[in-house]
């Protein structure tokens, strides 16, 4: 066969290889159109999610109040310190004893609160010799307590709390107290940041290496947007300043919305095939599970 | 209907499509769409054979253009911007999904859909035809399907696919040589 019969052939052919039907214009328009005007007009779906925003609220709270639950159970910390209570201070005005009214009695004492030891005469010399606030004990939140004449009051300091040069101790109306002076600022972030982690990773694995029909059930789309929630508040959050945690979420949150989306249809493999299309074009799973401590379980809906 | 009223097809001024979608001219915007979807889902649905996956690629090609349009210079053809981008969809897609083989095996398909389209040929020939391009590595298949099937230009083709115009001649002579040497096997006398 010479170039010119072969070329004669595949033009024959032409009309028949993959023979393309009318252009479906309007039906693809429709996606088209649909896809633009969520990017520049007023999401029409806001409405429907206007539930979404107190929802995220009530998570936000619920997961700090889960992670400095956790926080404080696995630091060992006994939930009702010991006071020593066997040395009781001479009379005298105590060191470190703080009063709000007139210094000669009458005013309100502060004391500091529990988990903490009394301080005997040589605590006293020694807060009575401290005078910069770098060598006073930390103390936790102060409450005010009633006294009836003048301060005989011990101070309590924190037990077990290694002072901290930069932290100058709190006082009632000074602003916000620290639960635990040592906490670093990102440790409860990154607490909630690894378990939305976590739950993402576990639910790609399930609809992974589930079979159509199981990933059609509708508790994946259900999971999918639980965890959606939490990834949304991450991006808020200062977590999302770093660049690499930030493209890991962005692209969690794409996966987690085309799974939530997922059309209930077991036969629309398509749709799979897209969504595994984003999770290997991300490196999604890998990046997760980098990310999540090894061991760490999370658990389903 | 209204846009082609607003803007005929015939001389339209393409940059100032451009420019009045970028505005936010939703009529613009479809004359756009209008002017090149049919060339984007033919290519999609010749190099994926499925309809579905056509729609899909075609939809994804238009949304990222509409969605990364500011940045269209104009250093190009806006043909050859949308092209490169649907090309480069097509291929993920066909690299990812792999629908593509198992569709194209459907000889009783093929049989139905070439047996009116190109009379003349003897449908054996044609299946081991057909079957012998969708073997073909992608590139080269890629390349054959946009030239001799859809009529791109090398220059097209290499401002597509990111390569020179000489390279996409290379592969569409090599594409050519492995289609002949298919059809010599299985035509016998009639292929040489």
């Amino acid at each position: 066969m010479n170039d010119e019969r072969f070329t004669e052939l595949l033009r024959e052919l032409a009309a028949g290889y993959n023979a393309p039907p009318p252009t479906p214009r309007d039906a693809m328009w429709a996606v088209i159109d649909a896809a633009r005007r969520g990017r520049r007009l007023p999401d029409p779906r806001a409405a429907a999610r206007s539930w979404l925003r107190p929802a995220a609220g009530m998570a936000a709270v619920l997961a700090l109040g889960l992670g400095v639950g956790w926080l404080a159970t696995s630091r060992g910390d006994p939930p009702a310190p010991a006071v020593a209570r066997s040395a009781l201070p001479p009379q005298g005005e105590m060191a470190g004893t703080r009063r709000d009214g007139d210094e000669t009695g009458g005013g309100r004492e502060r004391m500091e609160p529990a988990s903490a030891t009394l301080r005997g005469p040589a605590g006293a010399a020694e807060s009575a010799a401290a005078s910069s606030p770098a060598e006073q004990p930390v103390r936790a939140p102060v409450f005010a307590a009633a006294s009836s004449g003048p301060a005989r009051r011990p101070e309590i300091t924190v037990a077990g709390r290694a002072p901290r040069p930069d932290a100058p101790a709190r006082r009632r109306g000074e602003g916000p107290a620290r639960r635990d002076a040592g906490t670093p600022p990102g440790e409860l972030d990154a607490l909630v940041t690894t378990q939305t982690l976590a739950q993402g990773e576990a639910l790609i694995t399930a609809f992974r290496t589930a079979d159509a029909a199981l990933a059609a059930d509708p508790r994946i789309r259900v999971w999918a947007r639980e965890i959606l929630v939490s990834t949304r508040l991450l991006l808020d959050s200062p977590v999302a300043g770093d660049a690499a945690m930030r493209g890991l979420l962005e692209d969690l949150e794409l996966v987690l919305l085309q799974i939530a989306h997922l059309p209930g249809s077991p036969a629309d493999s398509a749709e799979r095939a897209w969504i595994v299309e984003t999770l290997t074009r991300g490196d999604v799973l890998p990046r997760l599970r980098a990310a999540v401590p090894a061991g760490l379980v999370a658990a389903g809906p | 209907m209204l846009a082609r009223l607003a803007y005929p097809a015939a001389g339209l001024d393409e940059r100032l499509l451009i420019q009045r979608t970028l505005d936010g001219d939703d009529l613009a915007a479809r004359e756009l769409y209008d002017a090149h979807v049919d060339r984007v889902y033919r290519l999609a649905y010749r190099l994926t054979g499925d309809d579905e996956l056509a729609r899909d690629c075609t939809q994804e090609t238009f949304i990222r253009a509409f969605q990364h349009l500011g940045e269209f210079r104009g250093a190009s053809a806006f043909s050859t911007w949308l092209h490169s981008i649907a090309v480069s969809v097509c291929l993920n897609t066909l690299r990812t999904v792999r629908r593509l083989r198992r569709r194209q095996t459907d000889l009783e398909e093929a049989d139905r859909v070439g047996a009116g389209d190109a009379p003349g040929i003897e449908p054996d020939v044609r299946e081991r035809l057909k079957a012998a391009i969708d073997d073909l590595p992608e590139l080269y298949r890629v390349v054959l399907v946009m030239h001799d099937l859809e009529g791109y230009t090398h220059e097209e083709i290499g401002a597509a696919l990111g390569m020179a115009a000489g390279t996409s001649k290379a592969r569409l002579s090599r594409a050519r040589g492995r289609l002949r040497e298919a059809l010599a096997r299985f035509a016998g006398e009639w292929a040489r």
